[in-house]
């Protein structure tokens, strides 16, 4: 495998250079933008008076199973040591040693803590083992066989493991201590070996566990996050297949598990190391691939052309890759990993003209976490990276899968809203339907009833013309004629005719309109009253419509104001009758006043038709008050407007 | 001198009108006659100064024949004998050219005193009709439901038709918009005319529907 590939680790770091104070910088700000996941990674080893940071060593390349002594080559190394960048080519054995001092003896259990052992690694205090990580037997065993590496081989140990190894507190003492460790790196693979730090295990496990957590246990919970996010995302756009972006979203998160988990979880790959690499570059260059696509989706873009291209990149890619891993094809291959970072830039441009576009917290948040991934896969990547400092590089993706994850839930509750309202919406509609079909059948109803009016006064019309009408007119004809016949008669027949026509006024369509019916009860009687020498005074005022005017009501209304002429006619002697109408002070009523100026009358007089006049005021809803007095009666029928 | 004729299958009423037309000396009986096809005959030559006729006659409908004599002698004056004065038969007939009506027991003075004033002017509206008349003849675009397109009514016609509407008299009218009551009459017979205009299409349709015969 080529260096160029893992990026980074090509170049030792030296924590004095102004290139590592710019390092640093970087880290500061990431470091903030990190916050949430980043606890301060160093602090507690740091900060522990009694830990001991020790990153000046001496090494010798020996084969030897104990430790060698003083006397062996022991060249000054400074931690941490990147095999492939201090000794090119060097493979095999190796030794370290690291002195320290301490004050006194120790009181308790004391521990090394190791951010960085990407290696098999055996630790010794002063001359004592105390622990390894990976199985020495597996090398040697490989060593001997006929097959070295091919049967039982050695694992590679990747994924940046930091180590713990404990060491009783007999071995270490008052005054100047010694630390070997051993170490065996496997051909083509780097041997990174970070500084250390000594001290009192609980402090230095306190390191150890957040170094721990940083870059095994927070991986695996991306890894199983993305991967879940990813398979659900899939599913929900299996059901919704139109909806493309979604699909390019799920493949998104499912690429970068397989990318996360073969670079920073998997310690010993199931494959051998170029094919492991092939898919672990394969899932960082889908990721990236299927990135695009989504932005290119949720920008609402059809590129065809751009989207095949992008798919021809993924296809070709691996085979580019392998070129690479067995050193073939010169330069281009060698630097292909450029190209993604070229890719990304492209998502991010993407990203952020969407956000330019559509200016909403949605766009500028994926932008913003598009960008995050940019930043971070720049800076532990592109531009040199401590090899012992914590890799945030599976943390990158978060951002992005709580947007996404925060769209959906957005689409999700948005749709379901909406969906609500125009259900709402629609029942609203249906009842406002049901209350006009019901008002219309309403309207039905009473057309209905009043077209039954019209038909039955038609039928009445005709049988009171041709029957008891032409038998009135003709009797009274007769009556008129005949020599000698009572006046009385007469007079009856013509009441008897008056009669009919009230009766017929009252069938009239009255659109509960008052005065059309009080008019053409006048109309009727203003002859006669004429004869009577009578001054009829109409001082009637437009009224609110009443909806008390059916057919009987203005029978029973036209018949006490019939009745009260009547009487005015043959009792009062009145010489005025003043007829009024209009709106009761009450507001609810409407009023019919008739006064005359004759002279009043007793109750008991016109008793019975007083009586009967009252009870038809009483049917229609209406009261009815006389006032009589020395100078004429006045008569005031109320008629209620509802 | 105003020719009446009068068409009226009671034999007694045919008698009783002749009688107050011949009775008077401002009028003179131009023809009465009891059927349709005696009417008709009688008006082959020329037409009254006004006609009274009843509706129902044995051998037809009095309002075809109204409607032939409005086209015929548009100077005819046609009222009609009513028994009730009801809405139906008045405005079937008015809307046939009848320009009033007159009922049926009406005393002979008041027979001779509505032909004059028909002579005059008009003849007067009942306040019933006078809302029918209202309803039918609206101002154009108001409701478009009824007959009324193309000669709505003024607003003077509507002011005056209304009051009718209310019972007020002609007098009382003119007293209220202090005009003389000469010209309430002249509108009131301007109505009319509206309302023949407008239906003379519609005549015989609506009378069929009204059931009139």
């Amino acid at each position: 495998m080529k260096p160029g590939r893992w990026g980074s680790y090509r170049h030792t770091t030296h924590l004095q250079t102004p290139w590592h104070l710019l390092v640093e910088l970087r880290l500061y700000i990431l470091a903030l933008a990190l916050a949430m996941v980043l606890a301060p990674s160093r602090c507690a080893a740091e900060t522990g008076a009694p830990a001991l940071q020790l990153d000046r060593a001496d090494f010798v390349l020996s084969d030897a199973s104990e430790p060698p002594p003083d006397t062996a080559a022991w060249t000054p190394q400074r931690l941490p040591d990147n095999w492939l960048v201090s000794r090119p080519g060097a493979q095999g054995y190796g030794w370290y040693r690291v002195q320290f001092d301490l004050p006194r003896d120790p009181d308790q259990l004391y521990a090394a803590f190791m951010p960085l052992l990407e290696t098999f690694g055996a630790l010794y205090v002063n001359g004592v083992y105390v622990g390894q990580t990976g199985d020495f037997e597996l090398i040697s065993r490989a060593e001997q066989g006929p097959q070295p590496f091919a049967q039982g081989a050695p694992p590679v140990l990747l994924g940046f493991p930091p180590r713990l190894f404990s060491i009783r507190r007999e071995l270490v003492h008052a005054g100047a201590n010694t630390i070997h460790l051993r170490v065996w790196v496997k051909p083509g693979t780097r041997g990174a070996v970070s500084g250390m730090t000594i001290g009192p295990e609980p402090l230095v496990r306190a390191a150890y566990d957040h170094r721990f957590f940083l870059t095994a246990t927070g991986p695996r919970m991306i890894v199983v996050g993305s991967a879940g996010f990813g398979i659900f995302i899939l599913l929900l756009w299996l059901r919704r297949r139109h909806e493309t972006m979604y699909g390019y979203a799920g493949l998104t998160a499912l690429a970068f598990a397989v990318f996360i988990a073969g670079r920073y979880v998997v310690t010993d790959p199931p494959i051998p190391l170029p094919y492991w690499g092939l898919v672990v570059w394969s899932g960082l260059e889908a990721y990236i691939v299927f990135m695009c696509l989504f932005a290119l989706r949720y920008g609402g873009w059809r590129q065809p052309c751009w989207e095949r291209w992008l798919w021809a990149y993924l296809i070709v890619s691996p085979v580019i890759d392998y070129a690479s891993f067995v050193g073939i094809g010169g330069w281009v291959p060698q630097q292909w990993w450029l190209m993604t970072f070229v890719l990304t830039s492209v998502y991010v441009v993407l990203f952020w003209t969407i956000a330019w576009q559509r200016w909403t917290s949605e766009t500028l948040g994926l932008a913003i976490a598009g960008s995050f991934k940019f930043v971070i896969s720049v800076n532990e990547r592109l531009l040199a990276y401590p090899i012992e400092l914590p890799r945030y590089q599976p943390y990158a993706y978060v951002p992005m899968f709580m947007m996404i994850g925060w769209i959906l839930i957005d689409r999700f509750v948005r749709s379901l809203n909406e969906s609500e309202k125009l259900n709402a919406e629609l029942e609203e509609r249906i009842a406002q339907k049901q209350t006009e079909l019901a008002r219309s059948y309403e309207r039905m109803q009473a057309m209905q009833r009043q077209q039954a009016v019209v038909e039955e006064r038609g039928r009445l019309m005709r049988d009171m013309h041709d029957g008891i009408g032409a038998h009135l007119i003709s009797t009274l004809s007769l009556a008129e004629h005949r020599e000698g016949a009572r006046p009385e008669v007469v007079a009856a027949l013509r009441e008897c005719l008056d009669d009919l026509r009230l009766t017929i006024d009252s069938l009239e369509p009255t659109e509960n309109d008052l005065l059309p019916m009080m008019g053409n009860l006048r109309y009727r009687l203003d002859e006669r009253l004429r004869k009577q020498g009578i001054d009829l005074k109409w001082k009637v005022k437009q009224v609110p419509e009443l909806a008390c005017l059916t057919p009987q009501n203005v029978l029973h209304i036209l018949r006490i104001l019939q009745e009260a002429f009547a009487n005015i006619v043959k009792h009062a002697h009145a010489t005025t009758i003043e007829v009024e109408t209009g709106l009761d002070q009450d507001g609810k009523h409407v009023y019919i006043q008739v006064r005359d100026n004759g002279k009043g009358f007793s109750g008991e007089r016109t008793g019975r038709g007083l009586a009967s006049m009252r009870h038809r005021a009483k049917i229609v809803g209406g009261r009815l008050h006389i006032e009589p007095s020395t100078v004429g009666t006045t008569l005031n029928l109320l008629l209620p407007i509802s | 001198m105003i020719t009446v004729m009068v068409v009226e299958d009671d034999p007694a009423f045919l008698t009783r009108f002749c009688g107050i037309v011949g009775s008077n000396a401002e009028l003179e009986l131009f023809a009465a006659v009891g059927d349709l096809a005696s009417a008709r005959q009688a008006m082959s030559e020329a037409g009254p100064d006004v006609l009274l006729m009843d509706l129902g006659l044995p051998d037809g409908s009095g309002i075809d024949l109204i409607h032939d004599t409005a086209r015929r002698y548009p100077h005819t004056d046609i009222m009609v004998i009513t028994v009730f004065g009801d809405e139906d038969h008045v405005l079937a007939s008015i809307e046939a050219g009848a320009t009033g009506y007159i009922l049926k027991d009406s005393l002979p003075v008041e027979v001779v005193q509505l032909i004059k004033q028909l002579r005059a002017g008009g003849s007067p509206i009942s306040p019933v009709i006078a809302r029918q008349l209202l309803k039918r003849l609206k101002p154009a675009d108001s409701t478009p439901s009824t007959v009324a397109q193309g000669t709505p009514l003024s607003p003077r016609e509507t002011e005056i038709l209304g009051l009718v509407a209310k019972g007020f008299s002609f007098g009382e009218i003119a007293k209220l918009l202090g005009v003389s009551q000469h010209t309430v009459v002249a509108h009131v017979k301007k109505i009319y005319q509206k309302l023949a205009v407008h239906s003379r299409g519609e005549a015989v349709y609506e009378a069929g529907k009204m059931g009139l015969i």
